[in-house]
């Protein structure tokens, strides 16, 4: 996969690198900042990969209160509460990283930026309101499924009118990260 | 495209969303989305070592990501989600 590039653009290469290096050594933290979390609620995910017996293993995860207001937890196949016979494990702690969609709302106009170091990029997502990135995790609700499922469920979410919302006009970007499970899990 | 730094999870990182343009109509963004969970099955076969670096790229050029595009910016710590 070789593709030519002049000389000058591996001696920029090599600048940029060296000032962001320089940035990330030198940068100074600010002093006596506020610390805040963003609000969360505690909602319950079946896994796809690990099974208790015959069922989806529950695990019990803390959902973005700014992401649950734009997708319900029963569009992202999340529980509410646990039925009578159901018991949870806290996902936090288990290695088991559950399976997520993440996605930001495009900005029609997209900014070119700088960075610190001098280089260019482009920022792609809405600076409205006080969150771009969303992420949660994404399951179904009940019943046995696949990662076909998943697949079906996710584009249904983010069609028609759903993806306006979420997504916005345009440049808006949206992701399936699928289920990671240990060894140690898993066996 | 997010501020290039330093980020947590490897797979996150290497992510190639579907990219909604406002001149897709309802079959070509489903067109997109589908792809899109194609890479996101083969950069957790990447990540997890299953996948060569050679493969995975052959696989983003089939999926419609330029991967010569894509190496570039990833060595330049930025992101595409």
């Amino acid at each position: 996969m070789g593709r030519m590039k002049p000389a000058w653009y591996y001696e920029r290469q090599a600048q940029e690198a060296e000032a962001r290096a320089n940035y990330y050594r030198n940068r100074v933290p600010q002093d006596n900042t506020s610390v805040t979390s963003r609000p969360t609620t505690v909602k319950y995910y079946r896994s796809l990969l690990v099974r208790t017996g015959t069922d989806p293993t529950i695990f019990k995860v803390s959902v973005n209160n700014a992401a649950l207001a734009l997708v319900t937890a029963a569009q992202a196949g999340l529980l509410d509460a646990l039925g009578t016979t159901e018991t949870a494990l806290n996902l936090r702690g288990s290695g088991v990283k559950p399976t997520k969609i993440h996605w930001y709302k495009g900005d029609a106009s997209p900014v070119g930026k700088r960075t610190a170091w001098n280089s260019r990029y482009i920022r792609y997502y809405d600076t409205a309101g006080s969150q771009s990135h969303y992420s949660m995790p994404f399951s179904r609700v009940n019943g046995a499924f696949d990662p076909n499922d998943l697949k079906n469920a996710f584009n249904t979410l983010f069609s028609n009118s759903n993806r306006t919302t979420l997504l916005g006009a345009a440049n808006g970007r949206a992701y399936l990260e699928l289920e990671h499970v240990p060894t140690s899990v898993d066996t | 495209m997010s501020q290039p730094q330093l980020t947590p999870s490897l797979e996150r990182f290497f992510a190639t969303p579907a990219i909604y343009l406002s001149d897709m109509n309802e079959q070509e963004w489903q067109f997109e989305l589908d792809r899109m969970l194609v890479r996101s099955f083969a950069t957790r076969d990447f990540v997890n070592g299953k996948l060569s670096p050679d493969d995975y790229l052959d696989l983003l050029d089939e999926t419609g990501v330029d991967p010569i595009g894509a190496t570039s910016d990833w060595e330049q710590g930025i992101s595409y989600l």
